[in-house]
């Protein structure tokens, strides 16, 4: 694949998680009440709620300006990849041991179901992985170019 | 300036969309409480705010049935607002 496209489709990538990230980082902030008052209730997380409620959405917007600066976007991509397998490894424990609990995520993904949440994080987690991918063969075209 | 344009417009376009969805959810007054649903396993009276207790401690919801609680704003009466509210079920 010829680098421009590979360059659009980071672009793109980059543009579709720091979109989902800034937007669910806003909301968990903005009703950070509400999203500890859920994740007290998850058997996972517990007492740790407090510090995660703040912790989370911090990862999330320092994750989303990587991603916005170019030079760094690898290291976004590699946080992005990161987040979204943490998230659908904790959906799957949330299916599987304590489907009742309401999701504790931020903004109208809240809204989904857990099974509709975990087809939407297994669809990002492959985005992050393909935008990882192009970013380092980017990477190393430059690399390769600026020898010969 | 060209390579950051659809960063740019990603953070334009969440920003917008969370101040809806922020706007959408905020409730009335006070702060985030647990409120059990006082029929519970009727859930004839879900959407009536007069029928939850407020409620300190660990929330006894397991399942998937019926309403058991909610967390939301106090209204000022000791009732949950209910639009927004996170809901509970229980078998």
């Amino acid at each position: 694949m010829k680098k421009v496209d590979r360059t659009l489709i980071t672009d793109i990538l980059s543009a579709l998680f720091i979109l989902l990230f800034v937007y669910t980082a806003i909301t968990k902030l903005v009703e950070r009440e509400s999203f500890n008052t859920v994740l007290r209730q998850s058997p996972l997380i517990g007492t740790a709620s407090n510090t995660l409620s703040f912790l989370l959405p911090t990862i999330e917007l320092i994750t989303a300006l990587l991603l916005f600066i170019p030079s760094v976007r690898l290291w976004g991509f590699a946080s992005s990849f990161f987040l979204m397998v943490i998230f659908t490894f904790y959906i799957t424990y949330m299916i599987l041991f304590t489907p009742h609990l309401p999701c504790s995520c931020g903004g109208v993904l809240a809204y989904m179901t857990w099974k509709e949440h975990l087809i939407f994080n297994i669809f990002f987690t492959a985005l992050a992985a393909i935008g990882l991918r192009f970013s380092l063969g980017n990477k190393l075209f430059i690399a390769i170019n600026r020898k010969s | 300036m060209k390579k950051y344009f659809l960063g740019i417009i990603a953070i334009i376009m969440a920003i917008t969309f969370s101040a809806f969805t922020v706007e959408k959810n905020k409730a009335s007054t006070g702060t985030q409480e647990n409120f059990t649903y006082n029929d519970y396993p009727d859930d004839t009276w879900i959407n009536d705010p007069t029928h939850y207790t407020l409620f300190t401690g660990t929330l006894d919801c397991n399942g998937s049935a019926h309403r058991c609680a909610v967390s939301a704003n106090d209204d000022g009466t000791g009732h949950p607002v209910l639009s927004g509210a996170v809901i509970f079920t229980k078998d």
